[in-house]
């Protein structure tokens, strides 16, 4: 009855040892996995008046973001897909984005107020929070002109 | 001889030093002078004037180091985009000519002016010069950084 007990004993701890091993070896790529995430950020203008061109610059002032893709805003006047470096973030190599795009409809169809105007995808990598660095370039009204407006993102 | 010829008498051997020195004289006819002024003109026409072969001299030296000093200058900035800037980015970045709508900057606008133009009259502007601005501008490798 001991031999069968210590028998007992002697597996549950081989098994406990080997789910141990198991986690351990597990937790190995579980914790660089958890040093690199993805996140979209919003880019929106506030413009008093409508815009019909716009370009901004998004980084992330410690190195961590690589940008993976770019996709179009809200307004049905920039219903395609912005301009951008599209090789350096196929290649990787974009660790900061500039995106612009110009729309030639008409100024009564042209967003005004607070639009969405880009949603920037990024791969950050570190531990550490983001810290976001965009500008806005340039705005212009439907006759090119440059006009007063803000920008501002919002992380998710 | 009358009396006027005995008041010019000479000496013999004056008057034949003068005789001979008066035969030694070419006379030369304003033809013949027209003649030799229009072959000399044509014998040095293109030729440089006495002043100018003075002055070629020191024009010269002032000259040859100047041609020098623009081609070194420009043997120096084709080196520095050689050897600063890959190959891959030369011709990229925008320059001041994309500055299409006389801003003093390159920016999107620049790509809306131009499509703004090519609306009006698409035989202007190709799609393709517009497309090619824009890639430039947003360029982030050859592109201005601004953060």
């Amino acid at each position: 009855m001991r031999r069968y007990a210590a028998a007992v004993v002697a597996t549950l701890g081989a098994v406990a040892a080997v789910a141990l091993l198991g986690l351990a070896a597990h937790g190995q790529p579980g914790d660089a996995n958890a040093t690199m995430r993805f996140a979209a950020i919003d880019v929106f203008i506030e413009s008093a008046e409508p815009f019909a061109a716009w370009q901004f610059e998004l980084g992330e002032r410690n190195g961590a973001m690589t940008v993976v893709g770019v996709e179009n805003g809200d307004s049905a006047a920039f219903a395609t897909a912005p301009y951008y470096d599209l090789v350096a973030v196929q290649q990787g190599a974009a660790d900061r984005i500039v995106v612009a795009d110009f729309s030639l409809s008409a100024a009564a169809s042209l967003p005004v107020g607070s639009t969405r105007i880009a949603t920037v995808h990024v791969r950050l990598s570190g531990a550490q929070a983001p810290d976001y660095e965009l500008r806005l370039i340039a705005a212009g009204d439907a006759e090119g002109r440059p006009i007063d407006a803000a920008i501002r993102l919002s992380a998710q | 001889m009358n009396e006027a010829d005995q008041e010019n008498d000479l000496p013999r051997r004056i008057a034949e030093r003068l005789a001979a020195r008066e035969n030694a004289v070419t006379v030369v006819t304003p033809h013949v002078d027209a003649v030799i002024k229009r072959s000399a003109a044509e014998h040095f026409a293109g030729r440089a004037s006495p002043a100018r072969v003075a002055a070629e001299p020191r024009r010269i030296r002032r000259a040859v180091p100047r041609r020098w000093a623009v081609g070194a200058a420009a043997a120096a900035v084709l080196i520095t985009l050689l050897v600063i800037r890959p190959a891959g980015e030369l011709g990229r970045a925008p320059v001041l000519t994309d500055d299409f709508d006389g801003s003093g900057r390159v920016d999107i606008l620049d790509a809306f002016a131009m499509a703004r133009t090519r609306a009006a009259d698409p035989a202007q502007i190709d799609q393709a010069d517009i497309d090619a601005l824009a890639a430039r501008i947003v360029s982030v490798q050859a592109g201005t950084r601004t953060l």
